[in-house]
């Protein structure tokens, strides 16, 4: 956060409500630590998120929406953290070793995390269509096969999945 | 408005059905006609395919098999949003990690936080006389008080020798290194912490140090110098040093009998760019010292000692190959 945003809503929000929200999150984790990057991350999400900038000046209870966004960071952290794990997990079970470079991995695992948030609330089957063909490249008629439903099931299915991801993709909430 | 938003949403409905029906095996020449019959019909049309292909695009950054197994190993971890915000709700205040001494100790002063870019290294010596060298890519903040320093690990690597003074008097409270897995107290004395995804790294040179994962319920382990560590949030795995851990503070990476994939990995964390060796030959064993400061004779001289070529797409773009 630049010096220059000295007078904005922002900063005064930072000031006023910084410390109190490092405090709260630490009691929630118990760990000082990961309560220093939370908060930090909370402010920054709100700084990039233009309609939640625009938010700030206009709220009553500015204490009550920190912790809302935080707990959003939180969320994420938490699932950002299991992907990575379950990523590492996934490279141990290759049959081939797979090399990747460190810029390779970042990358990797980011748009990793996009789809899988992008596929969050999707039913089990429809979801698993969708990767057995953008990930394995199978056709219609394997992943019927694998599925257990009928090849215009799975047709449907990647048509359900890839209108919810574009929709996601056009809304960009927070 | 509200019906420019629905019209909208039925636009990339139909794209997303057209999608559909493209990726399937059984699509007709007829209907990739009508296909491309509908995106000249209307620039939205066009507009909304736009994000089809952005989907597509994004979804070939990911490799296959691993990005597949990754995703369902998670799915069957449950952690779904609603799950983890749940977990959330339920902590209670300080219950979940033990709280360590330093979390309690008064921040007298915030140093700048220290970093080097990839291929760079720095030293620093602290205010006790306690030498720090910052390898390639690393980044921490050093929080010093009139009588402790903690540095908190956030990427990359270090070398600390502890000054004079820390021997022996209260140790532990003098300097800790803290990383998100744990904490690495040294009992007077030369080591190397690095962060390697979701483990710390510790190789003690001299002396002795004392490793406190952070969820192990206050557990410790105790290293003496030749010894190598992987501390995880919950345990660790004590293993052998391998020779001249630290011979990067002096510009030097020393491989003995290492496969050649180990030692491609280490060169490029010193690079910028895509450094890649063909599996074909990921196997072969590779021993010498190579220079970090200047990877490209480092793999010059890889190209020298093994029937390998270095296949130079670009100077971010590195491949190692067999020859021939």
């Amino acid at each position: 956060m630049p010096g220059s945003a000295k007078s904005t809503p922002l900063a005064e929000m930072y000031s006023a409500h910084h410390g109190w929200l490092q405090h709260w999150l630490q009691r929630k984790t118990g760990c000082s630590w990961q309560a220093a990057d939370l908060a930090q991350d909370t402010f920054l999400r709100i700084l990039t998120s233009p309609s939640n900038a625009d938010q700030i000046s206009k709220l009553h209870e500015p204490r009550s929406f920190l912790t809302t966004i935080a707990r959003r960071v939180w969320v994420d952290f938490v699932r950002r953290d299991a992907l990575e794990k379950a990523w590492l997990e996934a490279l141990k079970q290759q049959p081939e070793p797979v090399f990747i470079s460190p810029e390779e991995q970042a990358l990797i695992l980011e748009t990793l995390f996009q789809v899988d948030e992008m596929l969050e609330g999707l039913g089990k089957k429809v979801s698993e269509a969708f990767l057995l063909c953008h990930l394995e490249g199978l056709r219609y008629a394997e992943i019927a096969e694998r599925l257990g439903v009928s090849v215009s099931s799975v047709k449907k299915y990647i048509a359900k999945a890839t209108e919810h991801c574009l929709l996601l993709m056009c809304e960009e909430p927070l | 408005m509200s019906d420019t938003r629905v019209a909208r949403k039925d636009i990339l409905r139909s794209a997303a059905r057209w999608y559909a029906l493209l990726c399937s095996e059984e699509v007709t020449e007829q209907q990739k006609h009508a296909h491309e019959a509908w995106l000249a019909e209307d620039p939205a049309h066009a507009k909304a395919w736009q994000q089809v292909e952005k989907l597509r695009q994004q979804l070939q950054v990911i490799p296959g098999a691993p990005s597949l197994d990754a995703l369902q190993i998670k799915q069957r971890q449950g952690y779904s949003r609603r799950a983890v915000l749940r977990s959330f709700t339920l902590l209670a205040a300080g219950s979940v990690l033990g709280s360590l001494a330093w979390q309690q100790a008064p921040v007298e002063s915030w140093m700048a936080s220290h970093r080097t870019a990839r291929g760079e290294r720095r030293e620093y010596t602290l205010a006790d006389g306690t030498q720090l060298v910052l390898n390639t890519a690393t980044a921490l903040d050093v929080v010093e008080t009139s009588t402790t320093r903690l540095i908190r690990l956030y990427a990359g690597e270090i070398f600390i020798r502890t000054g004079q003074g820390a021997k022996g008097v209260a140790a532990a409270e003098a300097l800790q290194v803290h990383t998100e897995q744990g904490t690495v107290v040294p009992l007077g004395t030369a080591f190397t912490v690095r962060k390697q995804g979701t483990f710390t790294q510790v190789t003690v040179l001299e002396d002795e140090v004392e490793l406190i994962p952070q969820s192990a319920g206050g557990k410790t382990q105790r290293l003496v110098a030749g010894e190598q560590a992987q501390m995880s949030s919950r345990s660790v795995e004590v293993a052998t040093a391998s020779a001249q851990a630290d011979s990067w503070t002096r510009g030097l990476l020393v491989a003995v009998d290492w496969p050649l994939s180990r030692l491609v990995a280490e060169l490029s964390r010193y690079r910028t760019g895509m450094l890649r060796c063909d599996p074909a030959i990921a196997g072969l064993r590779v021993s010498g010292a190579f220079p970090i400061d200047d990877t490209d004779r480092a793999l010059q001289a890889i190209a020298n000692a093994l029937p390998v070529s270095v296949d130079r797409l670009t100077h971010y773009w590195v491949t190692i190959k067999a020859i021939g």
